[in-house]
């Protein structure tokens, strides 16, 4: 049968992504141009830096996608684009790029969903020989800088809400802990690192069980490590007087400076009491509501999902609630966190339920996931 | 970035678009004829600006594939609508390898009063009740700044033009300021809807610049980004 041939391109928030997918499933090239060195003196995404970035890396990351490929741009399908949620001024970039590409090569455009583009992450394979897809219903727990939410989905473009947070997203909440502890941005994979060399007992910190629901809470655990810390932080003016004014290299974006720690005070063990706290109330909700709607499949997506702890613990919950017949599955690293070639994916099964969009097509800079 | 000028014999027509206010241009200029929409796009340049593209090439038999280059306004303007005419303009080389060549917004304001022998200031709305201006003054073949873009309230606009008379002012500003302007000496201003970019000023310039084998690398082409 004749395959579908997909160029897909992301600029919702901090990297410029473009890809090629075939069918929805086969990666061909998958090009990401990371704003990471931009937005780390901040310690967070400056949006008007971000879109600012996209324009520039527009060309050459969309270039270098289809010479990955092999593949030649009269010999694309479809155009597809990221339409939200994210931030507008970047997803503006990506849209108009992708609509004109679209238009001036007669293709469809194919405006698709964020948080479905990272739940169809879990169909992409690098081979030729491609698994087969996971069965329904699905238990999806979808986690990220910017969400955190526990979805059924019952079939191809099917959600079903069964809860979210309530405050921080997991993602925000492991930046926030990161940058109390001194350790970076972004957030999650810093925390990972210093909590390897931790023990997470040697601190008692909140988690936040909402009972009764599916829900999440972070703020009270990030509030409660701001406690925790607070005392063994070396005061800022004693901190400034050593190393003078910030510098302004970024002129009129304002700079992140991190708290600064005695050198024996206990990092690890705090990041990895922190990152526990985090963990454990995604992993417990995701593996019980696996077992109460009888999934056949749990699925994680996100950047978060690329957290091996969050993947541990999860693989042995879900055996402890659903038995030995419920495969827990989670995209390759690569397409974890943001990429163009899960937008691609998602794109397949739009085209197939004929969901087009016109000239006219609009960003949604708040799109929700189950809203079309 | 120079190129091979296309040949004398080169009839392929030009697309050009500015998005740098809420007033939306574009034409398309094959150096006989010009066609061209404007319309109020407001905010809404991402909803409007390629359906108003295909509306004027589909009148005009023409296809992206078949156009010579794109000129694009750069600003200074609207960073959001800057960025829509960026994308299009990006998406376009994308797909079919058309030369991009940025054109000053204030200059293709500017252009239109050439030959009126003062020089001439063009200001552009520049968010929170501020404005940005350039001054110009004619040359035999067309404009030369004088000095580099200033980014000011609408006093510092008015004291500005007033240390300069004769000058001719242009640009979209509100019909009160338009007055105020009007009543200084030695300042001459244009009408409210002659103050609007004309399409086929930025169509010149960027086709000036497209024979004359002067283009920009379309990787690297972004808006002009001015803080105060
Ligand atoms: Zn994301």
């Amino acid at each position: 049968m004749y395959a579908v041939i997909v160029l897909g391109i992301e600029t919702s928030c901090d990297e410029t992504a473009a890809a090629v997918v075939s069918d929805g499933r086969r990666v061909l090239s998958s090009v990401i141009s990371s704003q990471f060195d931009l937005h780390r003196a901040h310690g967070g995404v400056v949006p008007e830096l971000a879109a600012r970035r996209h324009v520039t890396a527009i060309v050459p990351v969309v270039e270098q996608a289809l010479r990955d490929a092999g593949i030649d741009r009269d010999d694309l399908d479809a155009i597809a684009v990221t339409q939200g949620p994210g931030l507008a001024g970047a997803l503006v970039v990506g849209m108009n790029a992708a609509k004109a590409m679209a238009y001036a090569l007669g293709r469809p455009l194919v405006a698709v969903n964020h948080l479905e583009a990272h739940i169809y992450a879990n169909w992409l394979c690098d081979s030729p020989n491609v698994p087969s897809e996971p069965l329904f219903p699905i238990l999806c727990l979808l986690v990220s800088g910017g969400h955190t939410e526990l979805i059924l989905m019952t079939g191809h473009r099917r959600f079903q809400h069964l809860g979210r947070t309530l405050d921080d997203a997991a993602g925000e909440a492991f930046d926030k802990g990161a940058r109390l502890l001194g350790l970076g941005f972004p957030g999650g994979p810093a925390i990972q690192e210093a909590a390897s060399k931790g023990d997470p007992r040697s601190f008692e910190l909140p988690r936040a069980w909402l009972a009764g629901t599916y829900d999440f809470s972070f703020s009270g655990l990030k509030t409660a490590l701001l406690r925790l810390t607070e005392p063994m932080r070396v005061p800022e003016s004693d901190v400034a007087s050593a190393t003078g004014p910030p510098s302004s290299m970024s002129g009129p974006f304002r700079e992140h400076r991190p708290p600064t720690y005695a050198p024996d005070a206990p990092i690890a063990d705090l990041a990895a009491a922190f990152q526990q706290a985090v963990i454990e109330p995604l992993v417990v909700k995701t593996a019980r509501a696996a077992a109460e709607f009888d999934a056949r499949t749990v699925v994680l997506a996100g950047g978060v999902a690329a957290n091996s702890l969050l993947r541990d613990r999860l693989l042995r919950e879900v055996l402890a609630q659903c038995g030995p017949g419920v495969p827990v599955a989670f995209p390759s690293h690569a397409y974890c966190t943001d990429n163009a070639a899960m937008v691609a994916a998602a794109a397949a099964w739009v085209i197939r339920a004929g969901d087009l969009v016109g000239w006219e097509a609009d960003v949604h800079p708040r799109l929700s996931l189950t809203q079309r | 970035m120079a190129t091979t000028p296309p040949s004398a014999g080169d009839r392929r027509p030009i697309l050009t678009i500015d998005t740098s206010s809420g007033q939306g241009v574009i034409a398309l200029y094959d150096g006989q004829h010009l066609s061209s929409r404007t319309w109020p796009a407001d905010r809404t340049h991402t909803t409007t600006l390629l359906s108003e593209i295909h509306q004027l090439l589909d009148r005009a038999d023409v296809q992206v594939r078949d156009l010579g280059a794109m000129g694009i306004a750069i600003g200074p303007g609207a960073f959001t609508g800057l960025r829509v005419g960026f994308g299009v303009a990006k998406g376009f080389h994308l797909a079919t390898g058309l030369p991009l060549i940025g054109v000053p917004t204030l200059e293709a304001a500017a252009v239109a009063f050439a030959s009126c022998g003062t020089p001439i200031v063009a200001a552009i709305g520049a968010g929170r009740g501020r404005l940005v201006w350039a001054q110009y003054t004619p040359e035999s073949d067309g404009l030369l700044p004088i000095r580099p873009l200033r980014n000011g309230t609408f006093a510092e606009l008015m004291e500005e033009l007033q240390g300069m008379s004769p000058v001719h002012f242009t640009g979209e500003i509100e019909d009160d300021q338009a007055r105020l302007i009007e009543e200084l000496e030695g300042v001459s201003i244009p009408a409210a809807p002659l103050r609007f970019r004309h399409p086929g000023a930025l169509a010149q310039l960027a086709w000036r610049r497209w024979r004359s084998g002067s283009i920009d690398d379309a990787e690297s082409i972004e808006p002009v980004y001015l803080s105060r």
